[in-house]
């Protein structure tokens, strides 16, 4: 620690070494680009190298991208171009998991407004406190009805109408469903804003969230960081944790069991608390799953489940009902 | 000056925990007249084993296993009914008040399970008691049984798979007296690989009947890949007790046809993008306006020639 501290350059460079060492196991392990960390044939058969790894070899120790330590033969540690793997992350980001289609169920019945998904977004994805990727708000129909928290991400319509206007192809949909943005590309135009009729993009108005440090991070598109100042960013579908085999940031932090997150080619999603597996279309037949404004043709992947059976009563600045907000 | 300080955060941390404390789970009392009432289902061995089926389908995910203390790490804290201050605290009236209205994070299940399966839950919770005593008329169930305790290791695990009517059977055998004998009780899970879990397609919480065997109904319209194999993960829940017992075995489900989205734009940015029609009738006109002016300067040069 005194070391780092004493030189804080040298850690810095150590950390992005560390960096492009991570993502480079990632997309050598997930999407076929073997050979760009490490050496050719040792990366797909963990199990055999590991196991005719000589005790003499010395093993360094790297921090992956999301934080955690590896290690590393020092014989396959090999320094690479910072362009080459922004590169091959764009590429990868584009291309998308093949043979998927994400889709995400959000049990209104369960939400309490913990915002614990909120939190470990922005904190994912380096969002200032007024940007959300995905918000929690407060809905009552009409008058005489229940009013009921609703978390609302981006839809990941499979009709976008905001990738449709943007001029120069920043924003896109994958052959896995997702809608992302391309930071480097955006020209903070904010003709993808004004075509989402479910208002889930947001600014960059300001200095991103921890600029400074970020610097030096290489950008992944999958990830949004770093942020850019005068572009746009929202909901990702976490892709850079589905890469991994990983439930997204907001599924797996709420604590009441309100997402679910799956393969609509598997017709299987998890619930992010319980980890417990359940049928897609059975999940939505059982309990009138909807999606919002379905009139608009967009399309949506996230689904809601109605605010029925509600294991806790609405409760919201120590009362019971909305009467003193808006509503239609 | 510098302790002061360490005493004041001290302080300011004590009082910032207080009401997670206030919270603690010892602390949630229901009313005296809630407390001494009865449980609605009347304690047997029956509802007992209905009680557990219920409890790890809903309760288990939070509270954990009974005893292990494996339960989620949330404020406060998801009580583990195999602590004996739990039952000394609560009457099986609060427990039942308790399931039925919940309190943060612990929800009203008042609204999600029927009186029956809250009187279960609250059996099967109070068989945990070491204090409890079932009246007379009752069937103590932790009589043990004489297979129970007498099977023992080592223990195999077995798959069937009947395609014609789509069910998987799991045999549990363990070995009484140098032969197989079958396991009864025991929890199997049967599931279905997915991406991020399995799908499980047993009954919540079944457990193995007097053959050592669980069936299940498998889903064969399952889509699972190009080719319609799904991967069946089988392996016993207790591994304190049997140890790692797993097997796997091939499915044959339905293929899956994966979407292909068509990307139309409103706006083109690169020429992969770019209309073809478009780019045609741009390049005629252009084509077109260049040879219109060639031709003019072509017969201005034509005129001059004549001219002289
Ligand atoms: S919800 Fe909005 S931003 Fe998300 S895909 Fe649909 S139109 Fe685009
Ligand atoms: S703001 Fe950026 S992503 Fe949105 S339309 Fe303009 S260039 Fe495209």
């Amino acid at each position: 620690m005194s070391d780092n501290n004493s030189n804080p350059k040298s850690r810095r460079d150590f950390l992005k070494i560390g960096s492009l060492i991570g993502i480079g196991a990632v997309a050598a392990g997930a999407a076929g680009y073997a050979g760009f960390a490490a050496q050719d044939g040792k990366e797909g058969h963990g199990g055999e190298a590991e196991s005719a790894l000589s005790d003499s070899e010395k093993k360094i120790k790297v921090l992956t991208e999301d934080g955690q330590l590896a290690e590393i033969k020092a014989s396959e540690l090999s320094p690479v171009q910072k362009d080459q793997y922004t590169s091959a992350l764009q590429e990868q980001g584009r291309e998308g998991i093949p043979g998927k289609h994400w889709v995400m169920v959000i049990d209104l019945a369960r939400c309490r407004n913990v915002r614990a998904c909120m939190a470990s977004c922005q904190n994912a994805h380096h969002l200032r406190e007024e940007q959300h990727h995905i918000n929690v708000l407060r809905m009552q129909e009409s008058e005489h009805t229940e009013p009921y928290f609703m978390p609302k991400p981006c839809f990941h319509c499979d009709n976008p109408p905001c990738t449709k206007v943007c001029p120069v192809d920043a924003t896109f949909k994958r052959q896995d469903g997702i809608v992302l943005i391309d930071n480097e590309r955006c020209i903070g135009c904010r003709f993808c804003i004004a075509a989402c009729p479910y208002s889930a993009r947001v600014f960059n108005w300001f200095e991103p969230k921890n600029h400074e440090e970020d610097e030096d991070l290489l950008y992944n598109v999958e990830l949004n960081v770093p942020q850019k100042k005068g572009t746009i960013s929202k909901c990702l579908f976490s892709a850079d944790r589905l890469r991994e085999g990983k439930l997204p940031y907001c599924v797996s932090a709420c604590p009441n069991g309100v997402y679910y997150f799956g393969d609509l080619n598997e017709d299987a999603v998890t619930n992010g608390t319980s980890g417990e597996t359940t049928r897609f279309s059975e999940l939505i037949r059982k309990n009138a799953g909807y999606t919002l404004l379905p009139e608009l043709g967009t399309k949506p992947n996230v689904y809601y489940l109605p605010p029925k059976n509600r294991m806790f009563p609405f409760e919201y600045n120590g009362k019971t009902t909305l009467e003193d907000e808006h509503h239609v | 000056m510098k302790t002061k300080t360490i005493t004041i955060n001290i302080l300011a941390v004590l009082v910032l925990m207080m009401p997670f404390s206030l919270m603690a789970q010892s602390d949630w009392k229901v009313s005296d007249a809630k407390r001494k009432d009865s449980n609605p289902i009347a304690y047997s061995d029956k509802s007992v084993k209905a009680g557990k089926v219920v409890f790890l389908a809903n309760c288990k995910s939070c509270h954990g296993d009974v005893g292990k203390n494996n339960g989620l790490p949330l404020i406060p804290k998801p009580t583990d009914f195999g602590e004996q201050a739990f039952h000394d605290a609560n009457t099986e009236g609060s427990i039942f008040h308790k399931i039925t209205d919940g309190r943060a994070t612990m929800p009203a299940y008042g609204a999600i399970l029927s009186e029956q399966q809250r009187g279960d839950v609250v059996n099967y919770i109070r068989s945990f008691d070491a204090n409890f005593k079932p009246t007379a008329s009752a069937q103590v169930v932790e009589t043990p049984k004489s297979n129970d305790t007498e099977v023992g290791a080592p223990y195999f695990l077995e798959v069937k798979v009947d395609e014609a009517n789509s069910e998987v059977s799991a045999i549990l055998m363990g070995t009484f007296n140098g032969a197989k004998a079958p396991v009864v009780d025991a929890e199997i899970f049967i599931g279905i690989k997915r991406y991020f879990n399995n799908l499980p397609i047993m009954e919540a919480g079944a457990i193995t009947n007097e053959e050592g065997v669980i069936k299940a109904i498998y889903p064969a319209d399952l889509p699972s890949g190009e080719k319609g194999i799904g991967e069946l993960v089988v392996y016993v829940v207790d591994q304190e007790k049997f140890g790692e017992l797993n097997q796997s075995a091939e499915l044959k489900l339905i293929a899956t046809h994966p979407s292909h989205f068509s990307e139309t734009r409103a706006l083109w940015a690169n020429r992969g993008n770019f209309p073809i029609w478009l780019l045609v009738t741009y390049l005629s006109m252009v084509l077109i306006a260049w040879g219109v002016m060639g031709k003019v300067v072509m017969n201005l040069f034509k005129i001059k020639k004549i001219g002289n």
